[in-house]
C-alpha cells in the first residue's frame, strides 16, 4: 500500500472524528438547555454572583464581591493562608486606577 | 492532477522515515505542546461561556457592608435612600447568613430567597433541632 494511501486514510479518519466532536458539541447543547435555566434560575433566586469554583475563603467563593483587605483581615503584615488565594487573582477592578471622568 | 499530489505526499512521508526517531520525536512534542495549549484555552473558554449563561440573571450592583474586615448586614432602610439614587430601577435585599456546624467544625453560607423566606419559628425550630442533634 502507497505512503499517501495510509496518510490520506488517517487524515480523513481524523477530520471525521473532528466532525463528530462538534456533532455531539452541538447535540450537547440543545440538551444542557434545561439544566442551565434550572441554573439560570437559582441565581436569579438567590442573588448569586459567582461561579464557586474554590470553597475557602469567601473573597475566593464570590471574587466579584470581594475587597484587597479580606485577605489580610488577621493582620495587615499576615501571609494570606488559604491555598486558593494563590490560584485565583484578585479581580481586574480592584487592580485598576480609577479614572476621574 | 490528484496523482501529482499523492506522490508529493509520498514523497515528503519518504523524506519524513528516513529519520523516524527525530520526527516521531517532533511530532509526539508538537501535539502534547497543542493538547496542552487546546486543554487549557478550551476549558478556560467553556467555564467563562457557562458561567456568562448561568450568571445572565445575576443582579447588577450588589451593596454589602463591611466592618473590621468581615462582612455585615445591611440596614433595610439603606434600601430605600438607594432607590433615590438616579438609575436605580429596583432595590430587593438579600439574605445570607453563617451557620457553624459544630459536629463538621465547619461555617456553613446560607443563601435564602427573597421570596417566601421561612419564618422566624421554623428558622426557630431548625435552630432547636439543630442543637438537639450536637
Amino acid at each position: 500500500m502507497r505512503a499517501s494511501t495510509l496518510y490520506l486514510a488517517l487524515t480523513s479518519a481524523l477530520a471525521c472524528g473532528m466532525a463528530g466532536f462538534a456533532l455531539h458539541a452541538s447535540l450537547e447543547v440543545a440538551g444542557a438547555a434545561a439544566p442551565l435555566a434550572r441554573k439560570s434560575a437559582l441565581v436569579r433566586q438567590l442573588s448569586l454572583t459567582d461561579l464557586c469554583l474554590f470553597t475557602e475563603a469567601s473573597y475566593t467563593r464570590h471574587p466579584s464581591m470581594t475587597d484587597l483587605a479580606t485577605p489580610f483581615q488577621d493582620s495587615p503584615m499576615s501571609l494570606e493562608h488559604f491555598p486558593s488565594g494563590a490560584l485565583l487573582q484578585p479581580p481586574g477592578h480592584l487592580g485598576r486606577e480609577e479614572s476621574a471622568p | 492532477m490528484m496523482e501529482r499530489q499523492r506522490y508529493l505526499i509520498d514523497f515528503t512521508l519518504a523524506s519524513l522515515l528516513r529519520r523516524k526517531g527525530k520526527n516521531g520525536a517532533l511530532l509526539l512534542v508538537y501535539t502534547l505542546v497543542v493538547f496542552l495549549l487546546a486543554s487549557v484555552l478550551f476549558f478556560s473558554h467553556a467555564l467563562k461561556r457557562e458561567a456568562a449563561l448561568a450568571l445572565k440573571d445575576a443582579p447588577e450592583i450588589i451593596v454589602q457592608r463591611t466592618l473590621s474586615g468581615r462582612y455585615h448586614p445591611v440596614p433595610l432602610s439603606w434600601g430605600s435612600a438607594i432607590a433615590e439614587i438616579r438609575g436605580v430601577v429596583e432595590v430587593t435585599p438579600r439574605l445570607w447568613g453563617y451557620k457553624y456546624d459544630s459536629v463538621f467544625l465547619a461555617n456553613y453560607t446560607l443563601c435564602v430567597p427573597v421570596e417566601d423566606p421561612p419564618s422566624p419559628a421554623a428558622t426557630a425550630s431548625l435552630e432547636a433541632s439543630a442543637s438537639a442533634r450536637c
